[in-house]
């Protein structure tokens, strides 16, 4: 039981050690650390001020979750100067995840967060084949992706429409 | 030189030689087969039938008598052979074989029942003979050794209603094998909760068990007492009784109801996670649990709006509630998809939902009330179940909302506020007690009015109306259409409905009392507990938080105790002091809270929007996070040793592998010094691990420290750990001991917070 006042989340992925060793040591250009005191509501978080873009291929596409790493989607690309752990997260849909494949080259734009020791850029917006996918709101929040939907609209399934095909 | 008639005549001689030889020869042949070799046969004659108890020695050899064309042939190997698995024995010595004597007979060595039961056959065999003799054996089980119950546990049932399954034993011997014939005594307890027996009408049953070693009881029918109970099932001779466990459980009292349900359902494009949805609606249930009502639902990709639906309600075997709604919508259930309303849609729902509820309601009172979870393989939810009492009218007051959710770009949104309906039943804004916020995933709008904006006058027939709210122009906010359900004149249940904002979002509302005249008076002095989930910026999008916030009597300063988790970061249990902060207070009863902090590790900001009746709706207002719950005013006294009762326990989590909802509901039992064991119905449909997704699962040990800080204090709670537990995640390191801080807002109400990166888990507790 930690009682730190304020908990790291430890990294269990043992598998993820020592390719995140690895690019823990390289340095970005954009890198931060967590900031502190007044003004943060609750923990690290995206910091909107200091987003770069990150343009290389893609070396690896981490699909696989340990505990204490962060959820979801990684990228790794090789950027000019090294590896870079790139955070795509939890909620794009398997379509998209299907897209992203090694050798392909990616320009991603988002911050650079410290987290734990370990050095990983929050992906904002993505763009890789031509297609450019949302992954965060200007704030830092992750998208949730679903089904394509219409700007401005959706469908409403009235109860005199139940159980037609065209509704 | 021979002449012709010379030659005629050696021929004639050698015919006639050749003839003789021939002659011979078959007459040699046919004096042979009129002499044929001595039949051998072998009989069984004696030791057949016979039987003995499953590793005893037959009483007699098996005897075997071998002739030889009818005379008795000594000297003869005579083969017994037994089956050599299931029902068998065998030879002492594992002398199978027996020579036969002067009278042709063969004895066996003894032969001795092996461990399985039923019956058999030994052959006797010998060489020449055409077929085997065979000997009808059979081992009969041994005495009863174990009963143990076969069906028909754990059982619930309601009040003075028959259980759906008999109480079924099996009695076997200590090898095993069934045995029949064998008197088994039912029990339920003498008094308090118990049952009877339909054959006799008593709550004792004697039953005796058939050739399979089971023995069934008559339909067994709850007593009119609430409880949990073991109803035994003994043998003479046997020294351990088996166990049924029965609940006799209250259902829904006949009336009308509310519900309402946030969660995730399975509707994603394809198969994304943590789509949110939202419902609410009523019904009304008669005296036989039939259903009826009307609900709205709402998720990412489409709108459900005033479908009625039928339904039905039951016992479940750990003895909660399960309520099934039938709406006969193919947006809804399992088989449905998110192209439900598209022209070619594949969506093919059932329509069905699945609820398990635990009552918070006392089983003498003429209402129920419970917390509720959705319990199917389309969608987990959690949320509320409650009495309704419609207004004959829309009351014209002050209603403090919030909702939340996803926008229509599925970014996290939040909106609170007090929507005004004035004396003329509009929404106008121009009395200047409208106001609302909104937290459009860190994008801030405060204090925003209402342009003329309208409810509907009258509730229809299930406490339905609507709110078309016209946020005003400049503050770039599309039209949001609200269907609220009351849940009484001071309470309603929120789900976003057709509009142009097209989020998907959902939340409450209470009806004011003061409208317009809150003062620094009607938050200085009072502690609020709150309890919320949302999202922030960190790395993981899903954040949770609690606590409690005072407005001190300095009528500017707050002060408090704070819980979060992001499974980034956490709050160590306990919670953390709220050094610093400041509050004011708008006559809308829109409390500002800002610059919460503890100087180290958080700052944020916060609107409560109170209703002048010790309850309020939150919404964070931070450009990093974003969460929006309810808030309940601290009553009474805030000493742990007062978390003592029967308590109906939420829960609503997030995995930590997969980030994906976890729904749960059931009762615990605080003890007020420590203590809350208890049980509940778990919803993990969208993990990633291939164990089961629905449990019913102990929750214990759980503890709580009831000599801890007043209002605040802590514990641990083991058996919501999805991804450790077993019965959830096979081959897991089994569960563990989850840090977790609770907050007590009076005796009826704690909730709780888990403190840890295992998991993110929400409880709320409401007393029976």
């Amino acid at each position: 039981m930690r009682r730190s006042r304020l908990f790291p989340v430890p990294l269990s992925a043992r598998l993820l050690v020592g390719l995140l060793f690895a690019i823990s040591s390289i340095p970005l250009g954009a890198q931060v650390t967590a900031k502190s005191g007044a003004g943060r509501s609750f923990g690290p978080s995206y910091d909107a001020a200091r987003e770069t873009t990150i343009s290389g291929p893609i070396q690896e596409v981490v699909t696989q979750h340990q505990a204490g790493y962060p959820a979801g989607l990684h990228l790794l690309v090789a950027g000019p100067q090294g590896v870079v752990d790139i955070h795509v997260g939890p909620f794009l849909n398997k379509e998209t995840i299907a897209d992203f494949r090694t050798g392909a080259s990616v320009q991603v734009i988002g911050a650079a967060l410290s987290l734990h020791g370990k050095n990983y850029f929050l992906a904002r917006q993505l763009t890789a084949g031509g297609r450019t996918i949302t992954v965060r709101s200007e704030r830092g929040f992750l998208v949730h992706q679903s089904a394509p939907r219409v700007a401005g609209s959706r469908r409403d399934v009235k109860s005199d429409e139940q159980k037609g095909s065209e509704l | 030189m021979i002449c012709k008639s010379h030659r005629s005549f050696f021929a004639l001689i050698l015919s006639l030689f050749v003839v003789l030889t021939l002659t011979i020869l078959t007459n040699c042949s046919s004096s042979n087969s009129s002499t044929p070799p001595p039949v051998v046969s072998i009989a069984a004659t004696s030791g057949t039938p016979q039987s003995a108890t499953v590793g005893a020695a037959f009483a007699a050899p098996l005897v075997a008598t071998v002739t030889s064309g009818g005379s008795p042939a000594s000297g003869v190997t005579v083969t017994f052979t037994a089956p050599s698995n299931g029902a068998t024995g065998s030879f002492a010595g594992g002398a199978n074989t027996a020579t036969t004597n002067s009278s042709g007979v063969a004895t066996s060595a003894v032969f001795t029942a092996g461990t399985t039961a039923g019956p058999y056959a030994v052959t006797a065999s010998v060489s020449g003979a055409m077929a085997p003799a065979s000997f009808s054996l059979t081992n009969n089980a041994g005495a009863a050794a174990t009963i143990t119950p076969t069906s028909g546990t754990p059982q619930g049932a309601a009040l003075s209603s028959a259980f759906t399954a008999p109480l079924v034993t099996t009695v076997v011997d200590s090898d095993s094998n069934p045995v029949s014939g064998v008197t088994v005594t039912y029990t339920a307890p003498a008094s308090g909760a118990s049952g009877i027996f339909a054959s006799n009408g008593t709550a004792t049953e004697t039953d005796t068990t058939n050739a399979s070693g089971v023995a069934t009881s008559s339909a067994f029918t709850a007593n009119s007492t609430v409880g949990s109970y073991v109803v035994t099932a003994a043998v003479t001779g046997i020294s351990a009784a088996a166990d049924f466990g029965l609940t006799n459980a209250v259902t829904l009292k006949a009336g009308d109801y509310t519900f309402w349900l946030s969660g995730s359902d399975t509707n994603a494009n394809p198969n994304s996670s943590y789509i949110p949805y939202y419902v609410a609606g009523a019904f009304t249930v008669d005296g036989t649990g039939a259903i009826s009502g009307e609900q709205d639902f709402v998720d990412f990709n489409y709108v459900v709006s005033q479908i009625s639906f039928t339904g039905s309600t039951a016992v479940t075997p750990d003895g909660n509630l399960q309520i099934t709604l039938n709406t006969g919508n193919v947006c809804i259930g399992p088989g449905s998809d998110y192209t439900c309303g598209q022209i070619g849609s594949t969506s093919a729902g059932d329509g069905q939902e699945i609820l398990n509820v635990t009552l918070t309601s006392l089983p003498s009172s003429t209402t129920s009330s419970a917390r509720i979870t959705e319990f199917d393989s389309w969608a987990t939810a959690g949320g509320q179940l409650e009495p309704q009492t419609v207004p004959a009218t829309t009351p014209l007051v002050g209603y403090a909302f919030s909702v939340g959710g996803l926008d229509g770009n599925g970014t996290p949104l939040g909106i609170g506020g007090v929507i005004d309906v004035d004396s003329s039943g509009n929404i106008s804004g121009s009395n200047g007690s409208s106001v609302f916020d909104e937290n459009d995933g860190g994008t801030l709008l405060q204090a925003q009015s209402f342009s003329p904006s309208t409810v509907d006058a009258t509730p229809d027939g299930f406490g339905r109306v609507t709110f078309t709210l016209n946020p005003n122009a400049a503050s770039g906010v599309p039209q949001i259409v609200l269907v609220a359900y009351f849940v009484n004149g001071t309470h309603l249940r929120l789900v976003e409905g057709a509009d142009a904002l097209v989020g998907t979002t959902g939340g409450q509302a209470f009806a004011q009392t003061g409208t317009g005249t809150f003062t620094t008076a009607s938050f200085q002095g009072s502690s609020y507990v709150f309890q919320a989930g949302g999202s922030d910026s960190s790395t993981n999008g899903v954040l949770q938080v609690a606590g409690v916030v005072t407005g001190n009597a300095d009528g500017t300063t707050a002060s408090g105790n704070v819980s979060f988790n992001d499974l980034t970061s956490f709050t160590p249990q306990g919670g953390v002091a709220i050094a610093s902060g400041a509050y004011t207070v708008d006559p809308t009863g829109r409390v500002t809270l800002t610059a919460l902090t503890d100087n180290a590790t958080f700052s944020y900001n916060v609107q409560l929007y109170l209703d002048g009746n010790g309850n309020a709706r939150a919404l964070s207002m931070d450009s990093s996070d974003e969460f929006v719950g309810v808030s309940n005013q601290q009553k009474g006294s805030l000493n742990g040793s007062i978390f003592s009762g029967t308590y109906a326990m939420g829960v609503i989590g997030v995995d930590p592998i997969s980030f994906n909802e976890i729904d749960a509901v059931g009762p615990v039992v605080a003890d007020g010094v420590g203590s809350f064991p208890g049980f509940v119905d778990l919803n993990w449909i969208l993990s990633l691990s291939p164990g089961p997704t629905f449990a019913d699962a102990p929750v214990s040990p759980a503890t709580f420290d009831a000599t801890g800080t007043p209002g605040v204090f802590t514990g641990n709670v083991t058996g919501l750990d999805v991804t450790n537990c077993q019965v959830y995640s096979p081959g897991g390191p089994g569960c563990t001991a989850d840090a977790f801080t609770y907050y007590l807002v009076n005796a009826s109400t704690v909730v709780g917070i888990e403190n840890d990166v295992n998991q993110l888990t929400l409880l709320r507790f409401e007393l029976q």
